[in-house]
């Protein structure tokens, strides 16, 4: 209990800080949003009546307390590029962001731990001198070549998916079905799916490989040969529960680094996604917009680092908190 | 547990194949049978709301819904689509001067709004007057001319101008027009508002009403948008001639319009190659026309593109930017066809004039042309010879050996003194490849000539605030916005236009110029505003506050064996007019 | 029939340095009710005996000659899946490295329950019932079965391992080191604890370890092991009495001086042989004072010099 409420102070105080810093840091940046509510031809009056609306006349640091007070009552803002709530450009997106991630996420973890375990066990074999070479191979791919090499075979060589986006706008039509609509999105979930899986597993499967084989060398996994349980029950129920430990750790880390990948992958497969959105946000200068994503990421990331502890003690008894 | 696990996987790889197989056989509902053309847009719309969207794509949807506007120069009046003539659009007839202050417009009847209201003259009142009140952004130009707007019955319309000018026939009457019946609504909650332009600008439009071909129908944030065929069009069924000896029909014939919104154009690209899609808005990469010409479905169509004329604009307010013949110099040193052959691949035109060549009636092929095409020796030995008789000295003069030139260092003005680092500030590669890879050829070339040249890749608000807002740069590669009627040699180059905020920002400031610029506007006559035109032209060559540099191709692509009917236009294939008239193919 | 006998049991390493004889050839016989002691130096190949009859060597390792007989059968010859029933259920084991010998992530009870289990067909209800007893039996409450490994100390693990070994009622536990990490005193307390179990269940064991003092007080039967080779095998008395082997005699000799690690003999003089080395002759002929000429190519035979008393030597000339 102790540990959850210190753990939210800091989690709190790491928002503060990472929302002064992008605050000050967008706005030390020449040039702000107003070019484009702005025309060249209006009066000077006029443009500073404008700016004056939207809050852009007044002195950074008022400008912070204002944010800081908005954001108390839940409000983000409004984006000065898609020219609505921030909080509505940014729902539905960030939805669409973990359907395609989460799902990506869990597959090519349970995926990387289990080649990574099956790889200890085997050691030495050419399957594992296989596998360490294609997941290498995989990992050091930049995500748009692979991807775009996916979609030009996938999808217009064999057209077996389509070429990018969430949905086929035709099968979403008043009189679909639910389970036309859910096959429909499955569908277009595969290609992107697996691009991220294939370039994501080899962290995980490394990472397990490496934490297994020091695992298999412990006494207590001689204790359970011994006492007669299968190869099978050895592996899975004692070496890979122990080795999964410090996977876990590397999970929520691959978490925050996969956001990078998520801004490309959406790109490329035209996913509408969140990723996107945060990039060009912050290329346009669209504070709202940008911060609000920040924001986002970093509670994201605290919120994994938060579950993997959780995760951690419960999977270790030997740590409490 | 772990076995449980594998099975999981198992299970879930299995499902994510059979959801792949399954929906590729369910039919696809109601939408098979009708006809959509469905269109790839690289970047999705931000916003439906007329008074905020700035971007391309965003107009791409709202000029089909509604007629006329800040990209879309079709309201009252339009412009036929080849010859690019004025011809009443909404408006009945061509407008009647009562006296040089006071015009008065009859509109058609019977035009209909998507809710099936009338339009009247009402609702051209409320735009104008709502426009003038809240100062937007986009439209603050149709209304600086105007005194006053009245409603003298339902279909004529009086006003009351500043000027007679030509201008207002571009700006004004060519403006977009919001229905009454809804907006004002808006504009009430508004004036209620302590931030009423804020307001507006953030009033997210669910459901637009105009008077366009295509009625919207649904939005899938971040996916597409679906628009269907607007049966009480005021031009169903009409047939108009283009000007140029053709004529079309517009429709629209088509039951659908499906905007598809795709992360990157090579994305796009793959879809309109595998039939997902049937063409997609936005200008195609030269590097794609060659993959594009093998599919057998598709037909790749080229036109000059007439948005923007990239040019190299001057900082004329500081020395040594402020002497014309060292910016002469400058021009002599730049190989406008090394850009269209190397950086655009040929799929580019050159362009010596502020005007697109695309738009042979308006463009003055006959300016200075500071000897295009000629070898690299005769250019340099040209504009070292003018620096020199300008009264310039180097540390190391640069000098013409055979067909070789060899650089010079550090130039000097005549008064001795050293000229500074010179800037070129531009968008990013990113936003902008083909500015970008121009400056930094330009400053390649212009080192030569001994000016020690820099380049800036900013991003676009950095950009539009050095240079508009402080004025604070040398020299910036941009494009010029291009309209049909060629009022940018007014805009651009105005010098009421030079104060903070002004899109004169160069500070170009000639009587000769002036003079010559104002007279045209009173001009109404075609073919003399065309000849106004090449005057201004020739004198701009000669200033050389810009030095333009090309125009783009315009490169589009369509599936022809789905419809048919398609319309070349100044600004490509795929236009507001096409799909008015394209018709499937049975 | 003796519940576990080995017959000129042979198992090498191989290692980066060359192949390392572990154990060359290796005689034993254990009766049921008796418990054998195996004592040597360390790296004699004591802990790789009792890995080859479970045949949990490691992958480097093979067993290329001899037998190991349980109740008759040869074990080397058990499919893998025959092995695995053997194991615990009839062949247990207390482990050298009592602290790290539990899983840490399971407690204690159920890692005892699990072995159980796996070997027979009980409820619930009835395999946690055996846990509590065999608890009870080594002394250890039972209310700490739902403890984690590290929540107990060094010598209520070492009885957890104890009670785990017993939890199948196996026919021969073979205890590795079993008291070997622990303090004196708690080493005291757990092997009167095992004499205990012993003496109540006549509990049949095979005892290593290199502390010839525990070996003497645990077991009546004693098998002498040098450089791979057992080269004495007989009653704890006649051992101590009259041991045959010079090796025994050397180990006897400094017996009384050294209560505790038998690092390093000091009554014998020289060093162990490397392992790798595969001389022809006897193992212990380079530090032997009684060596005679064949001894440096002629390896001795392991040979019932007395009843129940095996020795290899060609300098023992005592007959039967």
């Amino acid at each position: 209990m102790g540990y959850l409420v210190n753990r939210l102070i800091m989690t709190v105080i790491t928002l503060f800080v990472i929302l002064t810093v992008t605050f000050t840091m967008f706005r030390l940046m020449p040039g702000d949003p107003s070019v484009f509510f702005i025309s060249p031809q209006m009066s000077t009056e006029t443009i500073a009546r404008i700016k004056a609306q939207f809050g852009l006349d007044q002195p950074i640091h008022k400008q912070f307390t204002n944010y800081l007070g908005s954001i108390l009552h839940g409000n983000f803002g409004h984006s000065f590029f898609y020219k609505r709530p921030v909080l509505e450009v940014i729902g539905e997106r960030l939805l669409n962001t973990i359907v395609l991630f989460l799902p990506a996420a869990i597959i090519s973890y349970l995926v990387g731990v289990g080649l990574g375990r099956y790889m200890a066990w085997k050691r030495g074999g050419t399957s594992e001198r296989v596998l360490i070479f294609t997941g290498l191979s995989f990992w050091t791919f930049f995500v748009p070549w692979l991807g775009l090499l996916m979609i030009w075979v996938l999808s217009y060589k064999f057209g077996l998916f389509p070429v990018g986006g969430m949905i086929t706008p035709d099968k979403w039509l008043p009189g679909s079905t639910l389970l036309g609509r859910a096959l429909d999105l499955l569908h277009h979930l595969v290609s992107p799916l697996v691009c991220y899986v294939l370039t994501w597993f080899a962290g995980n499967m490394l990472i397990m490989r490496n934490s297994m084989l020091e695992t298999i060398g412990e006494d207590y996994i001689l204790t359970v040969r011994a006492k007669g349980l299968s190869e099978r029950k050895i592996r899975n129920k004692h070496a890979a529960r122990n080795a999964i430990l410090p996977v876990v750790t590397a999970f929520s880390m691959s978490i925050a680094y996969s956001i990078g990948g998520c801004v490309l992958l959406e790109t490329v497969f035209s996913w509408p996604g969140i990723g996107r959105t945060m990039v060009d946000s912050v290329l346009l200068r669209d504070y709202p917009l940008a911060q609000a994503s920040f924001i986002l990421i970093a509670t994201v990331v605290l919120v994994a680092n938060l579950i993997t502890d959780i995760l951690y003690a419960y999977l270790d008894p030997r740590i409490r908190y | 547990m772990e076995m449980k696990k594998m099975r999981t996987i198992v299970i879930v790889t299995m499902l994510l194949c059979f959801g792949m197989v399954t929906a590729l056989v369910i039919p696809s509902s109601a939408m098979a049978k009708e006809s959509t053309v469905k269109i790839g847009l690289v970047m999705e719309p931000q916003t439906l709301n007329p008074l905020s969207a700035e971007s391309e794509q965003n107009w791409h949807i709202i000029k089909m819904i509604y007629c006329g506007g800040y990209i879309d120069p079709r309201g009252l009046y339009a412009y036929t689509p080849k010859s690019l003539e004025w011809i009443p659009y909404m408006a009945e007839s061509m407008p009647q001067w009562l006296d040089d202050k006071t015009v008065v417009v009859k509109l058609k009847k019977g035009i209909k709004w998507h809710d099936g209201s009338e339009f009247t003259a009402e609702d051209v009142k409320f735009t104008l007057d709502f426009f003038g009140e809240f100062e937007a952004a986009n439209y603050y130009n149709t209304i600086d001319m105007l005194e006053k707007v009245e409603v003298v019955d339902p279909y004529t319309i009086k006003f009351h101008v500043k000027e007679k000018t030509t201008l207002l026939y571009y700006r004004t009457f060519m403006t977009l027009i919001l229905q009454k019946a809804k907006w004002s609504k808006i504009v009430t909650e508004a004036r209620k508002n302590e931030a009423p332009q804020k307001y507006i600008f953030n009033y997210v439009i669910k459901n637009p009403v105009g008077t366009g071909p295509f009625k919207f129908v649904e939005e899938k944030q971040g996916q597409y948008i679906l628009l269907e065929k607007n049966d009480d069009w005021f031009l169903k069924g009409q047939t108009i001639s283009t000007g140029d000896g053709g004529s079309v029909t517009y429709g629209p014939f088509v039951d659908r319009i499906l905007f598809k919104f795709y992360g990157n154009l090579s994305s796009a690209v793959l879809a309109l190659k595998g039939g997902e899609i049937d063409t997609i808005w936005h200008g195609l990469d030269a590097a794609f026309i060659p993959e594009l010409k093998k599919v057998k479905h598709l037909t790749v169509s080229t036109k000059p593109y007439y948005h923007d004329v990239k040019f190299a604009g001057f900082n004329l307010r500081e020395k040594p930017l402020s002497d014309k013949m060292f910016r002469k110099a400058l021009a002599y040193a730049i190989d406008k066809d090394f850009l269209i052959k190397r950086l655009l691949q040929g799929y580019g035109t050159a362009s010596d004039a502020i005007e697109n060549p695309g738009l042979e009636f308006w463009y003055n092929g006959n300016v200075e042309n500071y000897f295009r095409g000629k070898s690299e020796a005769s250019r340099y030995s040209k504009a070292i010879s003018i620096l020199k008789e300008a009264g310039y000295t180097w540390d190391k003069e640069p000098k013409i050996e055979g067909s070789r030139v060899i650089p010079g260092v550090g130039i000097k003005m005549s008064d001795g003194k050293k000229v500074r680092t010179i800037e070129i500030i531009t968008r990013t590669q990113a936003t902008n490849p083909q500015e970008a890879q121009s400056a930094i050829l330009i400053s390649q070339w212009w080192k030569k000539l001994g000016v020690d040249t820099k380049t800036n890749l900013v991003a676009f608000p950095t950009l539009i605030n050095n240079v508009w807002w402080e004025n604070k740069f040398d020299v910036i590669v941009f494009g010029n916005i291009i309209e049909p009627y060629p009022v940018h040699l007014q805009y651009y180059f105005d010098v009421k236009e030079i104060y903070q905020y002004g899109w004169n920002v160069m500070a170009y400031k000639e009587d000769r110029y002036q003079k010559a610029m104002y007279d045209w506007l009173k001009v109404f006559d075609w073919d003399e505003a065309r000849k106004g035109a090449f005057r201004l032209q020739e004198i701009l060559a000669d200033d050389l506050p810009h030095i333009p540099l090309f125009v783009l191709k315009n490169i589009h692509a369509y599936n022809h064996t789905r419809f048919k009917g398609w319309i070349e236009q100044y600004n490509g294939v795929v236009n507001k007019d096409s799909l008015s008239c394209i018709r499937p193919v049975k | 029939m003796a519940v576990l006998e080995l017959k000129s049991l042979e198992m090498s390493y191989k290692t980066q340095e060359g192949t390392v004889r572990a154990i060359d050839g290796a005689s034993l016989r254990v009766e049921k009710g008796d418990t054998v002691g195996i004592v040597g130096e360390s790296g004699c190949g004591k802990t790789s005996i009792g890995l080859s009859i479970l045949r949990l060597l490691p992958p480097n390792a093979t067993i290329h000659g001899g037998q190991i007989l349980f109740k008759g059968q040869n074990l080397l010859s058990l499919s893998g899946k025959d092995m695995r029933r053997i194991r615990w259920k009839n062949i247990s084991m207390i482990f050298q490295a009592a602290m790290n010998a539990l899983d840490p992530v399971y407690r204690v009870g159920d890692q005892l329950i699990e072995a159980l289990v796996e070997h027979q067909n009980l409820t619930k209800k009835q395999a946690s019932d055996k846990m509590e007893a065999v608890f009870q039996l080594v002394g250890l409450d039972p209310g700490r079965a739902r403890n984690y490994p590290h929540e107990y100390s060094g010598g209520m693990k070492q009885r957890a391992i104890i009670a785990m070994s017993l939890i199948c009622d196996p026919d021969i536990i073979i205890a590795d080191e079993a008291t070997t990490a622990l303090d004196v005193l708690v080493q005291d307390r757990i092997l009167a604890s095992i004499e205990k179990i012993k003496a109540e269940f006549s509990m049949t064991m095979l005892y290593i370890s290199h502390d010839i003092a525990v070996i003497s007080e645990v077991c009546n039967k004693i098998a002498v092991m040098y450089a791979g080779n057992i080269v004495e095998h007989g009653d704890t008395m006649s051992l101590f009495k009259a041991p045959l082997h010079p090796y025994t005699q050397g180990l006897m000799h400094s017996f009384p001086k050294i209560h505790g690690k038998l690092e390093r003999l000091e009554g014998i003089p020289g060093e162990p042989p490397r392992l790798t080395d595969s001389s022809p002759g006897c193992r212990f002929f380079p530090r032997c004072q009684q060596s005679l000429k064949k001894c440096n190519s002629i390896r001795p035979e392991f040979k019932e010099i007395e009843e129940n008393h095996w020795v290899a030597c060609h300098a023992t000339r005592r007959s039967l």
